[in-house]
């Protein structure tokens, strides 16, 4: 199986734990690249990248408009802009309508993600409470990247990792462990 | 935009360059230098909306129909998201940009590119509660003229005040939501007494030579979607418009780069607030 360079994650209601753990594991010398498009409140600026950089041994960074993307780091969309990943392998920023609600959306990183990086990325879904995020899985799976989908069962909130399941068809149900294993041994 | 819900339309690069070709020849508007990604995912979500089945398809009707590319050109641009969209950047404003332009005897100030409007409307609700918007001189440059009609009666849905509300709060100066609107039913609005020395226009702000010796140029949030090649354009004709010790401020998560930098003093980095 190709082990793929890049890893985008989606969450929203219930997810913060789990990617408090997931970060928590990430050696100092990990060399891969991850995207993390998450829901949250769009007035507050400072403190999310802070909160999640103090359980991290990688940087853990809000990019600006045409940054570099570069291995080795997690990058957080920020509050209020969508996030794409260009072809370039640069971070373009948007002020587009919501999308599912949302801003950042999961399905625009993702979407963005599934054709830049093709059979190199690998999305993952995780607890949340709308369905943002299924198409983006579904275009990764279509384009030759890995889906993955957080067991519902252990989801706090399992309308975000049911929709994606159902849209994408993935059969990648993967527990809290087998993702952090996942990313892991995506050495 | 309201997108119906039927599959994904997927465009080739090629694809995706030949519709802004006959766009950029159909109407002059020039979106080939504009940030991949976005101007992709809008034109499809438009080819959705138009129920398209293909580019080609598309292209068709672009080329058949006198009427489409006026039908479709609004939903190319984005509009403005919210009136005060990060508070934070215009108290900074408030303290750093407006003790200075109080001092002057009047001001020219650029809002180019404007489209929905709440970015200008925000500035002019600034200036008129420092006492200094009878000092301005504002150029509002718009890209559509239905968006300069849109922009003279700047009605908005009511569902949108609460978020007013809310960004007005986080402004350290209190302002009250009925000194600036006024509120019916399905509608809010700015009250006319806010309308005052704002020129509006469609010309190009970056190709009009008249457009020099800004104190002021406001352009949040623009730069974001183009390439590497227009942004940098875009920034050099910004720069040679704006007066010595003239103001610019860019959206928070964009950048100017190194070489721009150095022309340029900062006055507050967190809301990228420049001086020249």
């Amino acid at each position: 199986m190709k082990t793929q360079k890049y890893i985008v994650i989606g969450g929203s209601a219930g997810s913060f734990k789990i990617i408090i753990r997931i970060i928590k594991f990430l050696p100092a010398n990990f060399k891969k690249t991850i995207f993390l498009t998450l829901h949250r409140l769009k007035h507050v600026r400072s403190g999310f990248v802070e909160a999640l950089s103090l359980k991290a041994n990688i940087p853990i960074v809000e990019p600006k408009d045409k940054e570099i993307i570069l291995t080795g780091r997690i990058y957080l969309a920020p509050a209020n802009y969508h996030l794409y990943i260009e072809p370039t392998k640069t971070i373009s920023l948007s002020t587009e309508e919501l999308v599912n609600h949302s801003r950042p959306s999961i399905d625009l990183t993702f979407q963005s993600a599934a054709h830049s990086l093709k059979d190199n990325v690998a999305g993952i879904i995780l607890s949340g409470a709308n369905r943002d995020g299924a198409e983006g899985l579904k275009q990764i799976k279509l384009n030759g990247g890995f889906a993955i989908v957080q067991n519902p069962e252990e989801c706090q909130v399992l309308t975000m990792p049911t929709a994606a399941l159902k849209k994408s068809q993935t059969k990648n149900i993967y527990s809290e462990k087998q993702i952090i294993e996942f990313i892991l041994n995506c050495k | 935009m309201r997108y119906k819900k039927t599959e994904s339309v997927i465009l080739t690069a090629s694809e995706l360059m030949s519709i802004l070709q006959e766009i950029f020849i159909l109407s002059g508007k020039d979106f080939r230098a504009y940030a991949y990604s976005s101007i992709k995912r809008r034109i499809e979500q438009i080819i959705l909306k138009e129920n398209c089945e293909s580019a080609n398809k598309f292209l068709i009707r672009l080329r058949k129909e006198s009427l489409f590319i006026e039908k479709i050109l609004p939903d190319i641009y984005v509009e403005d998201t919210e009136i005060f969209r990060d508070a934070e950047t215009w108290n900074a404003i408030q303290r750093t940009v407006i003790p200075i332009l109080r001092r002057k005897q009047n001001f020219k100030i650029a809002v180019p590119n404007c489209i929905s409007s709440e970015e200008l409307i925000s500035l002019i609700i600034l200036l008129d509660k420092a006492n200094i918007l009878s000092k301005a001189n504002i150029h509002a440059s718009f890209l559509l003229q239905a968006n300069i009609d849109f922009a003279k009666q700047a009605k908005f849905p009511i569902k949108k005040l609460n978020q007013v509300k809310r960004n007005l709060e986080l402004l350290k100066n209190k302002l009250q939501i009925n000194d600036i609107f006024e509120i019916e039913d399905k509608f809010f609005y700015l009250k006319k007494i806010f309308y005052k020395n704002i020129e509006y226009t469609t010309k190009n702000f970056f190709k009009n030579e008249k457009a020099v010796g800004y104190d002021l140029i406001l352009f949040r949030n623009k730069l974001i979607y183009f390439n590497n090649f227009l942004y940098v354009q875009t920034v050099e004709h910004i720069l040679e418009k704006l007066n010595k010790g003239g103001f610019l401020i860019i959206g928070i998560k964009e950048s100017l780069g190194i070489n721009i930098k150095r022309k340029l003093k900062i006055v507050n980095k967190n809301e990228n607030i420049y001086k020249k």
